[in-house]
């Protein structure tokens, strides 16, 4: 018996050694040899995301992988292009794709409520209903057509396409206007309208783009112009800024709109976002010293979540609401603007910090080594914009599809934006 | 009949059979019992279960608490006072699945003694209600055993609001044909010896013995009953 006793205590002890072990040297991070290697094991966790985290029955997909989340109008319009791009790279087989595709646009044509063609920014994941008080909102429902568009031109002449001309051409833009000469951010059946409107430069472009190039509702082409484009500078790097400073604002229309090949006067959004970028990441290299995790190669100030919640965190231009949380998504996103930082940082999150950071998904929502906090959950935005950049940095995939689109040649035409390419 | 004359004495009277009977009905209503208390448990407690565990709520409130959050951070109306009131109302919640849990223990202890009370209950009518049926086969068991001894002046006595007094009645019907049957044999046999008698001279000594035999053949079997 007391040998028993001896060897029970010698296994414990051996156990709490690996235990701890695991806490001081977690897991090491698989090497990649080069670069495309490692992004594709990236891109791939990425849109696995939208495989697993998904009711199949319906296609909706989750907010966050946490238990318990509800559906995201905004995370489906990711999802949708994530799957294309899933079937483009061979990771997902083509009837599979498109039988989940289908799926997912029968639902929101069907099933989904909606309020003048508009969705609910949260949807029940078993059924599609309203999930608690969530508003009816503009830009998740431009999101989220953004990528039914897409995915309606990949799989061009079928009967994704055809459901998906019926959700949007249902949607009614000007409705969403409330009598205002700017876009409404949402409406609620208890409230009606709120008081907040996309007046200033935002991920709203691709909201404005959808809305004047649409062939049944259109709201007017000078509404283009109505929102403001207030200019900053930070480090001397001048930017049309978003008033949070989040990185993702100057990110999110462009995992869909090709913005190098468009020109608005002296204005090139794509250079705009070049600039954001590098402020941000100078915001964080010059904030260092206060936040552990902040650095060169560690940066992309985002709304993501933090320690305390989810937080629009941000830098200079803007707000710049920080507490030392980095979301890798926001280096992510920014992969077409600076691949070489881009690049460098998510391979140095990945080597210093992947045992706790990088999982089945990719990289985890974010991280706080202040407050020594480690997401656990992954956000279907987030892995998302991940997704869609690093595929138009490696093909431009989704550029090129969507681009062709006839709303989005209309909205060029007749804002008069021109060809920026020499 | 009278019904005071065969009252009920002993309710156990085939006591293989009511048993047999009364355990049947008990097995077979408490499984419809636990049919019924599982179809309840995992349809009406079971989903109150399912949507006031402890991560069900948890996982509501923190839904809610995101949401708070999203517009918080999309419309720059964020008041991080929510935090303290969601973390209020977990702990509100907290009391709630406690209260719900004790309900749920209360009416569980309330359950198994008011079935087991019950299974006693049927067990007691299975009983009374077996009888109904033992009682009248008992008696049908004893008058066809009388019968079988030859006594044709027996009854088949069930009283008159006994599931099984057309049975019965067949049966004393059945009795009187016999008994009427055996009455004209033991008539048309006296019949028979007196003309046999008549004739004997006419017949060899050989038959007239051979037919003498089969009389008091017959005269034996229908003496053998009671009329």
């Amino acid at each position: 018996m007391r040998i028993l006793f001896r060897l029970l205590r010698m296994l414990r002890i051996l156990a709490m050694t690996v235990v701890a072990l695991l806490i001081v040297f977690p897991a090491r991070a698989e090497e990649f040899t080069t670069d495309e290697e490692f992004l594709n094991k990236l891109e791939y966790d990425s849109v696995t995301y939208f495989a697993g985290e998904a009711n199949r029955a319906n296609g909706l997909i989750k907010d966050s992988s946490r238990p318990g989340a509800p559906a995201s109008t905004a995370a489906v319009g990711f999802g949708l292009t994530a799957i294309c791009i899933g079937e483009s790279r061979g990771w997902i087989e083509r009837q599979q794709a498109y039988d989940r595709v289908l799926t997912t646009l029968a639902t929101f044509r069907d099933k989904v409520p909606h309020e003048h063609g508009f969705f609910y920014h949260f949807l029940n994941m078993r059924n599609g209903d309203r999930t608690w008080s969530s508003e009816v909102s503009s830009i998740d429902t431009a999101l989220f057509l953004a990528g039914a568009l897409f995915a309606g031109e990949y799989f061009k002449g079928t009967e994704v396409e055809k459901t998906v001309r019926e959700i949007y051409e249902r949607v009614d833009w000007p409705w969403m206007m409330n009598g205002q000469k700017v876009m409404c951010m949402g409406w609620t059946p208890e409230k009606g309208f709120l008081p907040y409107y996309w007046d200033s430069y935002s991920e709203a472009m691709v909201l404005y783009t959808l809305a004047i190039g649409s062939p049944t509702h259109p709201i007017p082409a000078d509404t283009w112009f109505s929102w403001a484009r207030p200019v900053d500078t930070y480090n001397g790097i001048e930017v049309i800024y978003c008033f949070t400073g989040s990185i993702f604002t100057y990110q999110y229309s462009h995992a869909w709109i090709d913005f190098r090949k468009i020109q608005e006067g002296r204005i090139n959004y794509f250079l705009n976002s070049i600039k954001a970028t590098a402020a941000n990441r100078e915001f964080c290299v010059d904030n260092a010293a206060s936040h552990k995790a902040y650095g060169e190669d560690s940066w992309g100030l985002t709304a993501c979540i933090g320690p305390g919640g989810y937080r629009g965190y941000g830098a200079k231009p803007g707000e710049a609401l920080n507490d030392g949380t980095i979301a890798p998504c926001g280096m992510a996103g920014a992969i077409v603007f600076d691949w070489q930082a881009v690049i460098k940082g998510l391979r140095y999150l990945y080597d210093n910090h992947g045992g706790f950071l990088y999982g089945k998904y990719g990289f985890k929502d974010a991280f706080n080594l202040d407050k020594h906090w480690w997401a656990e959950e992954y956000l279907g935005i987030d892995v998302g914009i991940t997704a869609l950049m690093i595929e138009n940095y490696r093909t431009g995939l989704v550029w090129n599809k969507f681009m062709q689109l006839e709303p989005v040649k209309k909205w060029t035409k007749e804002c008069a934006l021109v060809d920026a390419r020499p | 009949m009278s019904d005071g004359k065969y009252k009920r004495k002993n309710y156990l009277i085939k006591s293989g059979f009511q048993l047999k009977y009364t355990l049947s009905i008990v097995a077979l209503l408490v499984a419809v019992m636990i049919a019924t208390g599982a179809g309840m448990y995992l349809g009406m407690w079971g989903s109150i279960i399912t949507n006031f565990n402890k991560f069900k709520v948890s996982e509501e409130l923190e839904t809610a608490k995101r949401i708070s959050d999203y517009e918080g951070a999309r419309y720059q109306k964020g008041d991080y006072r929510l935090e303290k009131i969601f973390r209020e109302a977990e702990l509100l919640s907290q009391e709630q699945r406690k209260a719900l849990k004790g309900a749920l223990a209360a009416v569980n202890k309330n359950l198994l003694p008011k079935a087991l009370a019950l299974a006693v209950v049927i067990f007691i009518a299975g009983i009374f209600i077996s009888h109904r049926i033992a009682g009248p086969l008992y008696r049908i068991e004893r008058s066809a055993e009388a019968i079988r001894k030859g006594d044709l002046t027996v009854n088949f006595h069930v009283r008159k609001d006994d599931d099984i007094k057309d049975t019965a009645h067949i049966l004393d019907n059945m009795v009187d044909t016999l008994q009427a049957d055996v009455m004209r044999i033991k008539a048309a046999s006296l019949e028979l010896e007196e003309k046999v008698n008549s004739i004997t001279s006419c017949l060899s000594e050989q038959d007239a013995k051979l037919i003498r035999n089969l009389i008091d053949e017959i005269y034996a079997v229908s003496a053998k009953y009671k009329i």
